[in-house]
């Protein structure tokens, strides 16, 4: 059991699964920048997520999870492609955050992520992002159609 | 769905690990205090994304290892509300249906986010009456939700013997629009 001598920090508490354990550490910022898939997987491809045993097996769940998504094909050039061809469209940080995440290429999909979409754009316009969407961005690997789920034991 | 995370910790390093260079112990130390848990309001630590700066290394009195105090950042998993999700569907039920993530497992759709009208047939799937199409939910399919909301709940003093074992992150989706639930019935 430690014990820790805090001044001014702010007591909260992690919590793992079932267990609590009471840390005291300050949070100087909750948020310091949101990150594409891609970001975080390739951050986890340099962790060494590809091997067994260099990373946590939390890492590798979030790798696994993220190998089946449209970030494993992605790059930075076509990421900074699409962000310069959808400038015109004038979508808030969210909207081009998840059209890079998850890469509609259906005016259904487009729908779903862009808010007020009927109001913004006509549907030509609509058609047009999902085709440029499905040029510029790579697509997910080919047998991602069913990622891997524990069987729940019955 | 992720975001970066600026915390500052102040901890005893254990004195196995000061032999170690130390970033590495450092790193190996917050690995184990934050990969994996909660953080009310923060979400889900993934990783260490890095660390800004070490100070101190002072040996308190009746300890036998340095304390530091170190200000990096962690890769949280903490998506927004209204983010649309893809995850499959792990559990289905009267209630609703419960997605995995792989990694997380405690996203609910509760069955007044289903649309509607739905109902839930003896076999275990869920069935949509669309103008007269029946659409249906099976188990294991890709499904794609939206984040209604994402919630902390405290940890209970009393559990019943047989409640559901309790989430410190719980989100709630919702497949109520267009474009929303199974991936297969919006494909052409």
């Amino acid at each position: 059991m430690h014990t820790y001598y805090f001044r001014d920090e702010q007591k909260a508490l992690v919590m793992f699964r079932c267990t609590t354990i009471s840390y005291a550490y300050a949070r100087i910022e909750a948020n310091a920048g949101n990150l594409t898939n891609f970001e975080v997987l390739d951050f986890l491809r340099s962790r060494g997520a590809t091997k067994l045993g260099s990373a946590a097996p939390s890492e590798c769940k979030v790798f696994d999870y993220l190998e089946q998504t449209a970030a494993a094909n992605q790059s930075r050039e076509s990421i900074a492609e699409f962000l310069k061809r959808s400038e015109k469209y004038d979508l808030t940080k969210a909207e081009k955050l998840q059209t890079i995440n998850l890469r509609p290429t259906t005016p259904v999909a487009v729908y779903v992520i862009i808010e007020e979409c009927g109001q913004r754009f006509d549907d030509e316009q609509v058609s047009e992002f999902a085709e440029m969407v499905e040029e510029v961005l790579p697509g997910p690997p080919a047998n991602s159609g069913a990622m891997e789920v524990d069987q729940p034991s019955q | 769905m992720f975001c970066l995370s600026l915390l500052e910790h102040t901890f005893r390093l254990p004195a196995e690990l000061v032999a170690l260079p130390l970033p590495q112990s450092i790193r190996g130390e917050l690995e184990k205090l934050f990969l994996d848990k909660v953080i009310p309001n923060l979400g889900l630590c993934i990783s260490v994304y890095d660390i800004r700066s070490i100070e101190g290394g002072l040996i308190w009195p009746g300890e036998g290892s340095p304390t530091y105090k170190v200000t990096f950042r962690l890769v949280m998993f903490r998506p927004f509300m209204g983010e649309i999700l893809v995850g499959n569907v792990k559990r289905l039920d009267k209630d609703g249906l419960q997605v995995s993530l792989g990694f997380f497992e405690d996203v609910h759709i509760p069955a007044n986010l289903f649309p509607q009208p739905s109902r839930f047939m003896e076999d275990g799937t869920w069935e949509w009456d669309w103008d007269g199409n029946e659409q249906y939910i099976y188990h294991f399919e890709k499904i794609r939700f939206r984040v209604h909301t994402v919630e902390y709940p405290t940890i209970p003093i009393d559990q019943k013997a047989n409640a559901k074992p309790f989430a410190p992150m719980e989100i709630i989706g919702t497949i109520h629009d267009d474009g929303l639930g199974p991936v297969s019935w919006w494909e052409d």
